[in-house]
């Protein structure tokens, strides 16, 4: 017991760290979300399909294995980077495919008359998009988008992995060291959830409100 | 070091066969976890919608798995549960950690869909006859359990994914097989390019039997 109240500032300090990877990833994975959704719709067939063949791709595959692809992917095509780098490209990018079909099918939510009534006011496809479009589908993204949040704090776990010190990973190490493996494991599940709860009932509430006001 | 660059594919053909006896694992993971997580699923979203002292737990037990990482549910399975006098080899804690995982999951989609049977359906069960058991077990889940296919079907693509975590307590599944090999060889990014495209298949093939499945549990054809 006495340990656990000596390993508490270690615990503190690796939940951080997991607070600032997820903010990272959530900041990278949207930006490319974005992108993906907006050019999944704007540019024709052909951009359709890579961004969804790309979406495909990085789901189907486990965030584990992405992160070895990338861990041993990046060396092979002669680029160095640390682990922290990898362990954020790799995630943001399975995030980033997440949030891309969030915005992607928020946007194709939206009633064809919306761009319709944009081009007849003669507006170009990048003003439309700026001022008519995003801003009603981003509206229509939140509740999914912040139901992502936690799934993006849980997935920053296996960055554990490839050795990044983290929530899991301190949690792991002082576990196995002071062998106090249930009060241990114990803070580190409350800290988690502490971290992930706040989001996961605002995605709840965002849902139940928006399907309220829709029937 | 002249490999710079060079995909060495026959190192990875070569070495193929030995991913078999690793899918079959990952399947026996997927398939065992899926059982347990369905049934513990189904009485998790009854005892969530039910009145009595069984509701506050079922939530806390649905919230508390649906908020912390699997990764970290599994070490806490693997190292706790033997000093708790519960002893079970890596494959044991590997199914038991993802049904424990993915049964909240679940529930959460049995409780949406049971909640979604038309009310009629429970006032005819009643005038009927029936006794609330009765109702739920004739009327309600055969209706709500079709309806949560759609979102199962998802949920198993998330399962066949999660089992690669189980590598990471030293299950021989696809993911460890691939590290293994990856690390006796100048071949890694080769071997996980092999690694994701037997998931990437998996996970197709998974997607089309549901996709069946989907179309034969609809109750309007």
């Amino acid at each position: 017991m006495e340990s656990v109240v000596q390993s508490l500032p270690y615990l503190i300090e690796a939940a951080t760290r997991t607070v600032m990877l997820s903010a990272v990833v959530i900041v990278i994975s949207t930006a490319v979300g974005l992108v993906g959704g907006v050019v999944s719709v704007m540019f024709g067939t052909i951009a359709q399909a890579v961004v969804l063949a790309l979406v495909y791709v990085l789901r189907g595959v486990p965030i584990l294995v992405q992160l070895f692809l990338v861990y041993f992917g990046l060396p092979f095509f002669g680029i160095r980077v640390s682990p922290y780098v990898v362990a954020v490209i790799a995630i943001s990018l399975h995030m980033g495919a997440l949030m891309t079909e969030v915005f992607r099918g928020s946007l194709l939510a939206l009633p064809r008359s919306q761009a319709e009534g944009g081009l007849a006011l003669g507006m170009t496809p990048l003003m439309l998009m700026r001022e008519v479009l995003l801003p009603q589908a981003l509206r229509v993204a939140l509740p999914p988008y912040v139901s992502l949040i936690p799934v993006t704090v849980k997935a920053t776990a296996l960055a554990s992995v490839i050795s990044i010190w983290e929530l899991t990973l301190a949690s792991k190490e002082i576990a196995n060291r002071t062998l106090d493996t249930f009060e241990v494991f114990g803070i580190a599940f409350v800290m988690y959830f502490v971290i992930c709860y706040p989001f996961t009932w605002l995605g709840r509430r965002f849902e139940r409100k928006r399907t309220a006001y829709v029937h | 070091m002249n490999a710079h660059m060079r995909f060495d594919i026959d190192y990875v053909i070569r070495h193929l066969p030995d991913f078999g006896p690793a899918i079959l694992t990952a399947l026996e993971l997927l398939l065992l976890a899926l059982a347990i997580a369905f049934a513990w699923g189904i009485l998790l979203a009854i005892g969530r919608l039910s009145k009595g002292p069984l509701r506050g737990a079922a939530a806390a037990y649905i919230e508390f798995f649906r908020n912390t990482p699997l990764l970290i549910q599994l070490y806490f399975a693997f190292f706790a549960l033997p000093s708790l006098g519960i002893r079970l080899d890596a494959f044991e804690t590997g199914v038991a950690a993802l049904a424990a995982q993915h049964s909240a999951f679940f529930a959460e989609i049995f409780r949406g869909t049971i909640q979604s049977v038309a009310s009629g359906q429970r006032e005819a069960g009643y005038a009927l006859g029936m006794v609330p058991g009765q109702l739920m077990r004739y009327v309600v889940l055969p209706q709500a359990l079709r309806n949560a296919v759609p979102a199962m079907g998802n949920q198993v693509i998330l399962l066949l994914q999660d089992t690669a975590l189980v590598s990471t307590i030293g299950v021989y599944e696809i993911t460890l097989q691939g590290r293994t090999l990856a690390e006796r060889s100048a071949a890694s990014f080769e071997m996980f390019v092999a690694v994701g495209l037997i998931y990437l298949v998996l996970s197709t093939i998974f997607s089309l039997l549901l996709r069946v499945v989907e179309q034969g549990c609809r109750i309007v054809k």
